[in-house]
């Protein structure tokens, strides 16, 4: 999948692309942690993190509702099969 | 602790097999300037780190770091997927696969398998975080001559993606640097060590 590639998009399921969200807003979570541990007063980086996080957060319920989980802290209560572990891991590359 | 998240950092799906380029990929997993060598001495220079937020560095980026040799193997991983034994021959990936199939060892491009002197763990600040930026560059040289022999877009935009993460690490590293030297004595910052002179 190219980044900023925007009519390759099209080709992509609804599942990868909520991935592909997911994976852009954790991007500007990782970038921001490592940026406030070296500017750890910065009141708008700050401001930031909090706002990526909560929308980090929402996006991981909704990919966990609809497909399956990503994280063992947010999983399907009302599945009757463990889906972390029945589903294809990441390096297969299937849904990525 | 550590939590997984069932994803790659940025996305791995290779269509086309290539043991040629699994073969030169694969020192970014376990070659002397690797992602796993850079896990490994981040998370262990933070622990006599003196400073809290240089430690929270060394930790997040030796994090990432885990993320990034699990992006390396996915590559590797998917460069391999399938071979015959004819391709296995053909591409000289036998010596590696006669001990290890297709498995996932770490080692560097010629062979050499993995070493903890791959880095180092030095208990000085000054020399530690000197040692971190020269390693992001290091890493960053490798991706670049990754670069200039790989030609299948699949692969290229993950390595591209790997390689833009040192520069931004060499940055955080230099602010580190700053922030210890400011807490040190700016006439002589070596004056003494504060990972052991009390």
């Amino acid at each position: 999948m190219s980044a900023g590639c925007k009519p390759c998009m099209d080709a992509y399921t609804d599942r990868q692309k909520l991935l592909y969200e997911i994976s852009k807003v954790d991007f500007v979570l990782k970038e921001l942690n490592l940026y406030l541990d070296t500017h750890p007063y910065d009141q708008q980086a700050m401001v930031n993190f909090r706002q990526y996080n909560a929308l980090k957060n929402k996006l991981v319920k909704d990919y966990t509702e609809k497909y399956g989980p990503l994280v063992l802290s947010c999983v399907d209560m009302d599945s009757m099969e463990w889906k972390w572990a029945t589903q294809d891991w990441p390096w297969e590359g299937g849904y990525n | 602790m550590w939590n997984y998240e069932k994803r790659l950092q940025f996305p791995v799906k290779i269509t086309q097999t290539n043991p040629e380029i699994a073969q030169v990929i694969i020192s970014q997993y376990g070659g002397p300037d690797g992602e796993l060598a850079a896990s490994m001495r981040y998370l262990a220079q933070r622990y006599t780190m003196p400073y809290n937020t240089v430690a929270g560095l060394l930790t997040d980026i030796g994090t990432e770091e885990l993320a990034h040799f699990e992006m390396i193997c996915a590559i590797v991983y998917q460069l391999t997927r399938n071979l015959t034994p004819e391709q296995i021959k053909e591409s000289g990936f036998d010596k590696y696969y006669v001990d290890h199939t297709l498995a996932l060892w770490p080692q560097a491009a010629g062979g050499i398998p993995f070493n903890a002197c791959e880095f180092q763990s030095k208990g000085d600040v000054v020399t530690d975080l000197m040692e971190d930026m020269a390693a992001e560059q290091k890493a960053r040289t490798t991706y670049d001559n990754i670069l200039r022999l790989v030609k299948d877009p699949d692969v290229c935009e993950p390595i591209k993606f790997l390689r833009a993460r040192e520069i931004v690490h060499f940055q955080r590293f230099g602010e580190a640097l700053r922030i210890a030297q400011e807490n040190l004595d700016s006439r002589n910052f070596y004056a003494f060590n504060p990972e052991f002179d009390k």
